[in-house]
């Protein structure tokens, strides 16, 4: 430990976290530059950066800013949702294996996608219904978990299990009895796929909407990590803040169901690793999940889209491909319980 | 006026008496040690007297004032502002460091948006040194030893600064040096900013070392409460505990053992 840190630990301590928000700000930026230059027609580094400035072809010009950007803008933001709304559902039920998917609430968001999808409707509509499936997965859980009256982390957890192999189990039927002909699609979607991307607009509303609620709540994200009753002590109102964190969380995660499909993973393993990475504030937690998490997707993305010459394989795999690896081996280096 | 008060209250755990129609009040200056068996009761007078067990019917009847006003009209910040509680055995999920950790002693007294200054951070320090963790900022709290944790939880208390410091068995997990060092701390504190400690313990002589009054949780509901050398006799503690105690006196105190 240096002396600076004993003179002006509040600046230290700020100092190290700006560095960490600094070097993922960097990473994104490799993550977008690498993402405009993955696709059939070969633009370089090079190329990307004289399109950026003005100084390419018209073709090249068109398949940066309305192909590439816009997919790897959609990933971003799909990636910080899913982050976001990982480091919510964790805090709220003290564990750091929870995300929305565990609970079901994507689950029951898949379950009402492709019902709209066989029903033959498209565009605005499967939106509709997946909002709708993650709000009454989201009220089921809740409501069975809360039961007679005790609502605990464990048993909110196991209820949100239970129901999320309910919704798979539900997936599996629609999927068995589904047309020949819709069923490709409907497998891509569940495993998650950028291609769907349409309009950034909503997305982007509930990011920034997401982000500006969760920094002003980021104190008392704080103290709920520390469990309902030592939180109370430090002045928190358990009851209504974690309804309020629960709803933003779900809206969150509606939102990413809504544009790509399941990705289950970003969610789990982002503000865990970040957390490893010393950012427990959630100050600098919200900020760290959306660069992150946004990252990762479009790394993910990317690879996906690059990997193997003419098959785009579902991020949802590439996110796994890439997380998993990192998670275990942080998790052993750092030698700690889960 | 008393900092703490209850006025005819009666506590059940489920269909176990633990306390019945108890007047009891603390003022400045005072410590009070609360025994009794395990399951007597004083974990569950702890959390009431903090409002985090609400006081409903059937389980729980009666009044608890903090500064002379209902506990309910407060908000929980300004309650925190007032009065702290120390857990009992807690575990921490997630990674994070102690300054972190103990920093969050401050949140009872910031605005939404507002982040801790550099004398908040000097607090923390101070509070640090206090419980022999000053070394510890940086650390992962979740590679701390079980003693190491609690104190770290006390310096998180004495960062929030209450004028009532509730401790449910503060000594849990600390070895025999940083028992006293702790309840040291603890001590001076209340001494010199006129503050009000309630604790609970299991060991006897270190409440008669260091608590002014005591509160006695017999089986039954009974309830003893008074100046500690008064309450404390081989008799009370013999029918406390349902075990024979008894009294020696070394080095000019007297100490309880079990016989």
């Amino acid at each position: 430990m240096t002396t600076a840190n004993h003179l002006q630990p509040g600046r230290s301590r700020h100092r190290r976290a700006w560095l960490r928000l600094g070097v993922l700000v960097i990473i994104a930026i490799i993550g977008f530059v690498l993402a405009l230059t993955a696709g059939s027609m070969d633009i370089g580094v090079r190329g990307v950066f004289d399109v950026l400035f003005g100084n390419a072809s018209e073709l090249s010009q068109r398949v940066v800013f309305e192909l590439r950007l816009p997919r790897a803008s959609h990933a971003f933001i799909t990636g910080a949702l899913l982050a976001m709304a990982g480091a919510l559902m964790q805090v709220l039920l003290r564990n750091p294996l929870a995300d929305p998917y565990v609970l079901g609430i994507s689950g029951g968001s898949a379950v009402f996608a492709l019902l709209a999808l066989i029903l033959g409707l498209s565009g605005l509509s499967v939106s509709v219904f997946a909002f709708f499936g993650a709000m009454l997965a989201m009220l089921l859980v809740f409501g069975l978990a809360r039961g007679a009256g005790s609502w605990t982390p464990t048993r909110l957890l196991l209820t949100g299990i239970v129901l999320a192999s309910g919704w798979g189990a539900i997936i599996s039927f629609i999927l068995s009895v589904a047309p020949q002909g819709q069923l490709r699609s409907l497998i891509f979607w569940l495993m998650g796929d950028l291609s769907f991307a349409e309009n950034l607009t909503p997305g982007f509303i509930t990011l920034i909407i997401g982000v500006l609620a969760s920094l002003y709540a980021a104190r008392n994200l704080n103290l709920l990590a520390l469990g309902a009753e030592q939180a109370a002590t430090f002045g928190l109102d358990i009851e209504r803040f974690r309804w309020q964190i629960y709803v933003l969380a779900s809206l969150l995660t509606a939102m990413a169901v809504v544009q790509v499909g399941n990705i289950g993973f970003v969610g789990l393993i982002v503000p865990h690793l970040l957390r490893l990475a010393g950012l427990r504030d959630y100050r600098y937690l919200i900020p760290a999940s959306v660069l992150a998490g946004g990252s990762l997707l479009v790394f993910a993305d990317t690879l996906a889209r690059s990997a193997i010459p003419d098959v785009a394989l579902p991020v949802g795999v590439l996110t796994a491909a890439i997380g998993v690896p990192i998670f275990i081996f942080l998790l052993y280096r750092g030698n700690k319980a889960l | 006026m008393p900092l703490l008060q209850t006025q005819q209250l009666t506590l059940y755990a489920g269909d176990k008496l633990l306390c019945e129609q108890l007047n009891w009040q603390s003022a400045a200056g005072e410590i009070w040690a609360v025994l009794g068996r395990n399951g007597a009761g004083k974990t569950t007078l702890l959390h009431s007297l903090a409002g985090i067990r609400a006081c409903t019917a059937p389980q729980c009847r009666g009044e608890i004032l903090l500064q002379g006003k209902t506990l309910t009209s407060w908000s929980r910040k300004q309650i925190a502002q007032r009065l702290g509680l120390l857990l009992q055995d807690y575990h921490d999920p997630f990674p994070g460091t102690v300054l972190d950790y103990v920093l969050m002693g401050r949140h009872p007294y910031l605005h939404a948006l507002q982040w801790e200054t550099e004398q908040d951070y000097a607090r923390v320090n101070d509070a640090l040194i206090r419980v022999g963790l000053e070394d510890f900022t940086q650390r992962d709290i979740q590679t701390l030893s079980g003693g190491e944790f609690q104190r770290m939880r006390i310096a998180m208390l004495l960062v929030q600064d209450p004028q009532i410091l509730l401790l449910d068995e503060p000594v849990n997990h600390l070895d025999l040096q940083f028992q006293h060092a702790v309840l040291e701390a603890l001590v001076n504190t209340v001494n010199a900013s006129n503050k009000a400690m309630v604790m609970t313990i299991h060991d006897v002589n270190l409440a008669m070392r260091y608590c002014t009054h005591a509160l006695l949780f017999h089986d039954n509901g009974r309830v003893e409460s008074g100046e500690i050398e008064q309450v404390i006799t081989e008799q009370s503690l013999s029918a406390l505990y349902q075990y024979p105690v008894k009294a020696i006196t070394t080095s000019g105190r007297s100490m309880f053992i079990a016989d």
